[in-house]
C-alpha cells in the first residue's frame, strides 16, 4: 500500500474536516420529499406513478411493496440514478437535479440489493470507493487514500462486525452477508445525511437479514442518519421501521407507523390474500 | 400519468393462440442459397479444387499409394536442406577491414583453407587445377550469435510496440466506450480512429514509416504499435461496455466521476481480460516484428528475407528455430507473469 507522509495527514485531515457537512445543523422540516414523483421507461412500464413521500429528519422509512411495484425505481431517484418524467425530488431542501448531483450525492450513501462491491478490489478499497466523491482525481488515480480516511473505513468495517483479516481480502471471496456489511460500511465513509437502502437483504438468508437491519439502523443512529429502506419482507419492516409506506404498482396505498400495518394494508400492498403477505416474492 | 399498466390494455388470448415467430423462413432460404452460390464461385477463383486436389495426392504419396507428389517433393527439398543448422560463421580474412591478428574477436581462431580451382593457363591454353590457400576466420557460434542478436532486437520492438499500442489505446477505450464517454462524437471519432489504425496493414504501414524514419527499428515499432492500438482501442472499450453495471452504478450514487469509475469499477472486472489480450497482442507482435523486418523496419526479417532468397537454407533454419524458440519460452515467461499479476 502506499507510504504515509505527512501531507498525506494534512490532506486527510482537510478531507475529513470536509467530510462533515454543515447542513447536517441546519433545520430542514424534510430529509428527503418527493412531490408527484411519477417515472415511465422507455419500454412503456409506468414504474412510479405520482408519489407524493416527505421523510423527516432521522426517521427510519420503509418501503414496503411486492417485487416491481416502483421501490427501486423511487430510491434510485434520490441519487439520479432514474430521472423521474415528471415531479420533484428534494434531498435537504435541495432539488435533485443534473447540476446538483454531486452535492446531493455526497450527503447520501446508498446500500445495494446486489451489494455492488467491485468483487476483485479488497474490502478496504471497496469501503473508500464511498468516499470517491471527495476524493480528488489523482489520489483516486493512484489510490493515494488520506490515511485519516483509511482508518475511518476501519472503524466502519469493525462497527459492520469485520476483522482485521477481512481488510485485504477480495470483497467477491466474502460472504453475500459479509459484503452486505462492507457496503454498509461504504455507505457511511462519508458520515452521510440520508442512507438508502435498496432491497438491502434481499439476497441473503432471513437470520443474516435481521443482523444486517439491525446493523444499518445501527448505522444511521451513530451519523445521526435518515434512512429510506425498501423492503419486502412484512416481518423485517415491522420490526425495523419508524413509519412504512406501502406501494404498489408505483403508488402509495399506505403510510403509518408499523402497528398500523393491519391485515387490510397488506392486502392493498401485495394484492392478495394478506395471511401469505409476509412470504414476499424474491 | 396514471394510465393503466400497458399490459392490463391488451386483449388476453389463451396461449394456444399466441403467436410464434417461424422457426424457418423464406428469407433463410433465400440467404443461404445465395451465400452457397457466393461461396461456390469463390472457392474457384481461390482455386480450392487444385488445393484439394494436391493435397490428397500428397497423402496418396505419404501412405505409399502413389510414387511422389508435386507438393511432397518441393517441401521435401526444401526442408532436406535446412540441415544443418548454421551456427558457425567463416570470414575470408582479406575482407575484413582492419584486421588485427593480435585480438581476434571471442572464441574464433584463424585457419587455412585450401580451395583448388581449374584456371586456364595462358601458355598452354589448358585447364589446369590451381591449389590456393586462404585464410578464414572461423568464429564457431559466430552466426548463432547473429541470430540471437537480431532476435533480441525484435522481442524490444514488440515490447516497445505494445507499450506504445496501450499508450495511445487509453484514451480511444475512454472515449470509445458508451458508459465514459462524454459525447457521442468522441465515441465516434474514438471508435473511428480505432477502426482505422486496424484496418491499416502494419506492413503497408511499416513501408510508410521506413520512408519517414529511415531504416530500423523506430519504423518497426511505430507500425506494430499504432496497428495494435487500434485493437486495444476497440477491445478495451468493448470490455468497458460489457462490464457489470452494478458496482459502476454504487459509485455513480457514491458521487464518482467516470475517471474515477473507470479505476474502481470496471479496470478491476475486466483486468484478467486485459492481460490476456496484453499477452496475446504481444506474442503477436513477435511474429509480426520478424516479418516486418523484411520491408527493413529492423529486426530480424531482413537476415530472413536475405538468407532465403540466396538458397542459404541452413541459415534459415537457424533463423526459424530461433524464431520458434523465443516465442515458445517468451509464452511461459508472459504466463507465469500474467498469473502473478491477477
Amino acid at each position: 500500500m502506499t507510504s504515509l507522509t505527512p501531507a498525506d495527514t494534512l490532506l486527510g485531515g482537510l478531507l475529513t474536516a470536509r467530510n462533515m457537512p454543515g447542513f447536517v445543523n441546519r433545520p430542514h422540516d424534510h430529509m428527503v420529499s418527493f412531490t408527484g414523483v411519477a417515472k415511465r421507461y422507455p419500454d412503456g412500464t409506468q414504474a412510479v406513478r405520482g408519489v407524493d413521500l416527505h421523510v423527516p429528519r432521522g426517521q427510519f422509512c420503509v418501503v414496503l411493496g411486492p417485487s416491481g411495484s416502483g421501490k427501486s425505481t423511487l430510491l434510485r431517484c434520490v441519487v439520479g440514478l432514474t430521472i423521474p418524467c415528471s415531479g420533484e425530488v428534494h434531498v435537504a431542501g435541495k432539488r435533485v437535479e443534473r447540476r446538483s448531483f454531486t452535492t446531493i450525492r455526497r450527503q447520501v450513501g446508498m446500500v445495494h440489493q446486489a451489494f455492488n462491491l467491485s468483487p476483485r478490489l479488497d474490502v478496504l478499497t471497496n469501503v473508500l470507493n464511498g468516499s470517491l466523491s471527495q476524493l480528488p482525481t489523482w489520489r483516486a488515480l493512484t489510490r493515494f487514500h488520506p490515511l485519516p480516511l483509511r482508518r475511518r473505513a476501519c472503524d466502519l468495517l469493525a462497527q459492520v462486525g469485520l476483522v482485521e483479516e477481512h481488510l485485504y481480502r477480495r470483497a467477491g471471496e466474502l460472504s453475500g452477508g459479509q459484503q452486505q456489511r462492507v457496503g454498509i460500511a461504504r455507505a457511511c465513509i462519508l458520515r452521510p445525511a440520508v442512507l438508502l437502502a435498496d432491497e438491502p437483504v434481499a439476497s441473503l438468508d432471513p437470520s443474516i437479514s435481521r443482523d444486517i437491519m439491525a446493523l444499518l439502523r445501527e448505522a444511521s443512529q451513530r451519523e445521526h442518519a435518515t434512512v429510506l429502506c425498501s423492503l419486502h419482507q412484512v416481518d423485517l419492516a415491522r420490526e425495523f421501521a419508524d413509519r412504512i409506506v406501502g406501494i404498489n404498482r408505483g403508488a402509495l396505498v399506505f403510510d403509518g407507523p408499523p402497528h398500523a400495518l393491519d391485515e387490510a394494508a397488506l392486502a392493498r400492498i401485495y394484492d392478495r390474500e394478506p395471511a401469505t403477505a409476509n412470504v414476499g416474492p424474491a | 400519468m396514471t394510465s393503466a399498466m400497458p399490459a392490463a390494455e391488451r386483449p388476453r388470448r389463451p396461449p394456444a393462440e399466441w403467436t410464434l415467430n417461424p422457426t424457418i423462413t423464406p428469407w433463410m432460404i433465400g440467404v443461404l442459397l445465395v451465400g452457397v452460390v457466393i461461396l461456390g464461385f469463390s472457392a474457384k477463383r481461390m482455386e480450392l479444387d487444385r488445393m484439394a486436389m494436391e493435397t490428397a495426392e500428397y497423402a496418396a504419396a505419404s501412405a505409399g499409394l502413389k510414387e511422389s507428389s508435386q507438393v511432397g517433393r518441393s517441401t521435401a527439398r526444401f526442408v532436406s536442406g535446412l540441415f544443418p543448422f548454421q551456427i558457425s560463421n567463416e570470414t575470408e580474412v582479406p575482407l575484413i577491414q582492419d584486421f588485427n591478428r593480435d585480438a581476434l574477436p571471442w572464441f574464433s581462431h584463424l585457419e587455412k583453407r585450401e580451395s583448388i580451382q581449374p584456371i586456364l593457363n595462358p601458355e598452354t591454353l589448358q585447364m589446369e587445377k590451381v591449389v590456393s590457400t586462404i585464410e578464414v576466420l572461423v568464429e564457431p557460434i559466430g552466426y548463432l550469435g547473429h541470430v540471437v542478436m537480431l532476435m533480441i532486437i525484435t522481442v524490444e520492438i514488440a515490447f516497445w510496440a505494445t507499450a506504445i499500442a496501450v499508450v495511445i489505446a487509453i484514451p480511444l477505450a475512454f472515449f470509445g466506450s458508451r458508459n465514459l464517454t462524454p459525447h457521442p462524437l468522441l465515441y465516434t471519432i474514438a471508435r473511428g480512429i480505432s477502426s482505422f489504425l486496424r484496418a491499416m496493414p502494419e506492413l503497408v504501414l511499416a513501408m510508410i514509416l521506413v520512408l519517414a524514419y529511415g531504416f530500423g527499428p523506430i519504423a518497426g515499432v511505430l507500425a506494430l504499435g499504432l496497428h495494435c492500438a487500434g485493437f486495444f482501442g476497440k477491445f478495451f472499450a468493448d470490455d468497458i461496455e460489457n462490464a457489470d453495471r452494478g458496482p459502476q452504478e454504487a459509485l455513480t450514487a457514491a458521487g464518482a466521476n467516470r475517471v474515477k469509475m473507470l479505476r474502481y469499477a470496471i479496470i478491476p472486472q475486466v483486468w484478467p481480460q486485459y492481460v490476456a489480450y496484453l499477452q496475446y497482442i504481444f506474442e503477436r507482435n513477435i511474429r509480426s516484428a520478424t516479418v516486418i523486418g523484411l520491408v527493413g523496419a529492423g529486426g530480424i526479417g531482413l537476415e530472413l528475407k536475405g538468407r532465403f532468397e540466396l538458397f542459404n537454407y541452413h541459415h534459415v533454419a537457424t533463423i526459424l528455430l530461433a524464431i520458434f524458440l523465443t516465442v515458445l519460452v517468451l509464452e511461459q515467461v508472459v504466463g507465469r507473469l500474467r498469473r502473478k499479476m491477477l
